[in-house]
């Protein structure tokens, strides 16, 4: 009480003073270029990146501080890591970047309270799941456009994928630079192979496998949760494998609207609702079973530990996790507990494999930054020299990895304080850069191919949706989705059939069609628009 | 010359006292009166560019997301019932935990049992949800460890509504008896000894002397207290229904307040208008309980009304 009372106050007041600073935040950067330009005559220092300073001497001769937002937890030697960095900025742009993290726990929270504040940040992780419509139609982001790049960062204006730049528009303009990464979205199961010899399982290949495994661990490993779900971030993960997967459906965003598309049917855009198809039933039905089995904890409805920390901490036997998190974790798992024997399966069985859209991960610039020439500059570094992306992605050389003679990655015994592609570095992962790790899993290869013949990209994936018309519907919506669509999908029902008619009824009630209708029509005129 | 009963006489002749009063006024009007703009904001569509002030009007749109979904009545309904539950429950804790340690002889006992009761009040809500949550965890929480090895069946508190009631009330009290007692305390010590002294004279036993003296002398001071709390009686305890009851679907019938459904179904949309609104709806409906009470007071006994 005290708390959202003091909350409430603060934005106001914040509110009060953005308004009044609106104006000069967006002012300043143009102001800016014309003081360096005048100034540009002071000595530069030594700089190893000419390419940025073909045309006109870009002034850098003032030192500055980028302040940078990421979302997740700072791993140990994180400072370390950036120390390094820092010194190679210095020498090269005359900046250094300092780092903030908003935890995985409560960065829905703390993101968008620092543009609501007015905070004169310069970088900010962002990605279509993580507030990047919503910010930029709010005028959080600073425009972005190929006449900067040319001059700013003219090595990523030349190597940026044309779609990706293309995704990035919101309304017809682009707030972020997106990754330059195909990414697959697909996810797979990580296991124990201690256990699974225990009790003589050769081999994971679908639900009906997982479903031994999880049954062995929980008759006889009663100290093991067989599988760690119930937290926001993943309790919908079996709902992916047993009913998305299958029938090639995929979430539009926002997920917690609940909407699905078909990734296969790439003329109509459909979308659909599956609470209400016999697949859910059945689904629901089967988690019910799991649950009272006692596959994940009764108390899984008010769990805050996603699967994959549970795994990691020894509480669970099982977790469910994408592709290259799994990569990671392995390596970081293999290196604390080798007598797991940890292994990792493919859970989608070749269907309904996405490529991500490049706009998942990138990073946008604060419409209040003061250094926009510099944030942009500090960017093509990283998204374009081998030594900072090897930096930024796996650590300092010698120290948390090594390479080998072909190029592959070997992580050393300090990785774990550093985790491989695990610091929120993905807003400026590169294809041409990104290098495979050794000692990762060992079917990564296989998997990746497998999924790579079957992949499918459809149109809505870039498709945003404007919730401006229906968003009482979606505040209802978003609601039921926390609450009863998840106890449905942890199983936490007493009589299935029953409870999915009530829930289906519970979302007619606030206005989900009136929702769907909306999506639908933008969605049709979007694909229209595409033709 | 000045007019007898011009703002400027009135200014003139109780300078001193206006000074004094000066900094309350400054802190309640910059920290109150002047955020209070910001309640435009819940019939607009907020926009960064636009501010509070630029910001496009949408009417009464922001409302509907409360009432459209059913649940309005049920967690208005909540909310008023656990605030009330808390109040009479608290008070009526407080004011015997007061009592008592103003009857106690012992100082040092008297001491450790008013610190031991007034540390709850230092531990923050996210500690206690991680207290509640090791105690009634199904697989590994201490109680059931414990019914375990009585050899008795386990109880599944996270999936029964019902219980959630009294755990709530429970925990309430725990956390704000001994904050609550002290004021009680101040009040019964400011009470004239002679009183006593007179009933000890006339033979009065303690009880007598407690029913008789220090109740009714507590009377103003509960009715303010009460009167404080009514204000705040369409505000849910936020930080205590968030962190003890957490987002369990299972168990909202009977746990959900506004200030937890707002959040919820707010969080990932960041509408501020919308958040406002939900805001103003408390704040109106508070303003007309207090107003009632008030005046219900004043019907009954003049003397204690606020104003």
């Amino acid at each position: 009480m005290r708390k959202v009372r003091a909350i409430c106050l603060v934005m106001a007041m914040l509110m009060l003073f953005s308004a009044i600073l609106a104006g000069c935040g967006q002012e300043k950067p143009a102001a800016g270029d014309d003081n360096k330009q005048v100034a540009s005559q002071s000595p530069t220092p030594a700089s190893n990146s000419d390419n940025s300073q073909k045309e006109e001497k870009i002034d850098i001769s003032k030192e500055v501080t980028l302040k940078m937002y990421l979302l997740g937890d700072m791993a140990k030697d994180f400072n370390l890591v950036y120390g390094e960095l820092n010194k190679m900025l210095k020498e090269d742009i005359n900046a250094t970047v300092e780092v903030s993290f908003m935890g995985w726990g409560d960065y829905t929270q703390k993101y968008p309270l620092v543009f609501a504040s007015g905070d004169d940040f310069d970088l900010i992780y962002t990605a279509n799941w993580a507030f990047y419509n919503s910010q930029a139609t709010k005028g959080g982001f600073l425009e972005i456009t190929k006449d900067m790049l040319k001059k700013y960062a003219p090595r990523t204006y030349e190597s940026m994928y044309e779609e990706a730049w293309e995704q990035a528009k919101v309304n017809g303009k682009v707030y972020m630079l997106p990754m330059n990464y195909k990414e697959l979205n697909a996810y797979v199961y990580m296991v124990r192979g201690d256990l699974m010899a225990k009790y003589g399982i050769s081999e994971i290949k679908n639900q009906d496998d997982f479903e031994k495994y999880l049954d062995a661990v929980a008759k006889n490993e009663k100290h093991l949760i067989p599988l760690d779900i119930g937290s926001d971030m993943d309790f919908d993960t079996l709902l992916r494998f047993e009913v998305l997967a299958p029938q090639n459906l995929d979430y539009l965003e926002p997920q917690q609207l609940n909407h699905f598309f078909n990734l296969a049917d790439k003329s109509s855009g459909k979308i659909v609702n599956i609470i209400e198809t016999p697949e859910f039933l059945e689904f629901a039905k089967k988690m019910k079973e799991w649950k009272d089995k006692g596959y994940w904890s009764k108390s899984a409805l008010v769990n805050k530990v996603s699967s994959k920390e549970s795994f990691i901490n020894g509480k669970s036997a099982s977790a469910i996790m994408n592709l290259s998190t799994a990569n990671g974790t392995y390596t970081s798992v293999v290196a604390s507990h080798p007598e797991w024997d940890v292994k990792v399966f493919d859970g989608m069985n070749g269907k309904g494999i996405p490529i991500k859209p490049y706009i998942q991960n990138g990073m946008g610039i604060n419409a209040n930054s003061k250094n926009p020439e510099r944030a942009l500059m500090f960017l093509d570094l990283v998204k374009n020299e081998q030594r900072y992306a090897d930096l930024v992605t796996y650590g300092i050389k010698g120290v948390h990895y090594d390479l080998t003679p072909e190029g592959y990655v070997v992580p050393l015994e300090n990785s774990a304080n550093y985790p491989i592609d695990g610091n929120c570095n993905w807003g400026w992962r590169d294809d041409r850069l990104f290098r495979q790790v050794q000692g990762g899993i060992p079917n990564y290869n296989e998997i990746r191919s497998n999924w790579e013949k079957v992949a499918l990209t459809h149109p809505v994936q870039n498709f945003t949706f404007d919730d401006s018309k229906v968003k009482n519907e979606v505040a209802t919506v978003t609601n039921l989705w926390k609450t009863d669509f998840k106890v449905v999908v942890l199983g936490f029902t007493n009589d299935p059939e029953a409870e999915v008619a009530k829930l289906i009824e519970k979302y007619k009630t606030a206005g989900n069609d009136a929702i769907i209708a909306e999506q639908q029509a933008q969605i049709d005129a979007y694909l229209n628009s595409l033709k | 010359m000045k007019k007898k009963n011009g703002i400027l006489y009135e200014l003139n002749k109780n300078k001193v006292k206006f000074l004094m009063i000066m900094p309350a006024v400054l802190y309640f009007f910059i920290m109150c009166y002047v955020p209070m703009t910001g309640i435009v904001l819940a019939f607009k569509n907020y926009t960064y560019t636009g501010g509070i002030f630029k910001s496009p009007w949408v009417g009464f749109n922001n409302f509907k997301f409360f009432f459209n979904s059913g649940k309005a009545f049920l967690v208005t309904k909540n909310t008023i019932l656990y605030n009330i539950a808390f109040l009479i429950i608290n008070n009526f804790l407080q004011i015997t935990v007061a009592i008592i340690l103003s009857e106690l002889a012992g100082k040092c006992f008297k001491k450790i049992s008013q610190s031991l009761m007034f540390l709850p009040y230092f531990i923050s809500w996210v500690v206690v949800g991680a207290f509640i949550y090791n105690l009634f965890n199904y697989e590994f929480g201490a109680v059931n460890t414990l019914l375990n090895s009585m050899g008795m069946e386990p109880i599944d508190v996270y999936s029964n509504p019902s219980a959630w009631k009294y755990i709530l009330v429970a925990v309430s009290a725990w956390k704000w008896v001994g904050y609550g007692s002290v004021l009680y305390l101040a009040a019964i010590l400011g009470i004239d000894s002679e009183i006593y002294e007179a009933a000890d004279i006339d033979g009065a036993n303690i009880f007598k002397k407690i029913w008789h003296i220090t109740l009714p002398s507590l009377k103003a001071t509960v009715i303010i207290l009460l009167l404080l709390s009514l204000g705040n009686i369409m505000k849910g305890d936020f930080q205590m229904f968030y962190q003890v009851v957490g987002n369990n679907g299972l168990v909202l019938d009977a746990t959900d307040v506004i200030d937890t459904y707002v959040v919820r179904s707010l969080m990932d949309l960041q509408e501020f208008g919308m958040t406002a609104a939900a805001g103003l709806y408390q704040s109106v409906l508070s303003l007309f309980i207090i107003l009632g009470a008030n005046k219900l007071i004043k019907i009954i006994d003049n003397d204690y009304a606020l104003f």
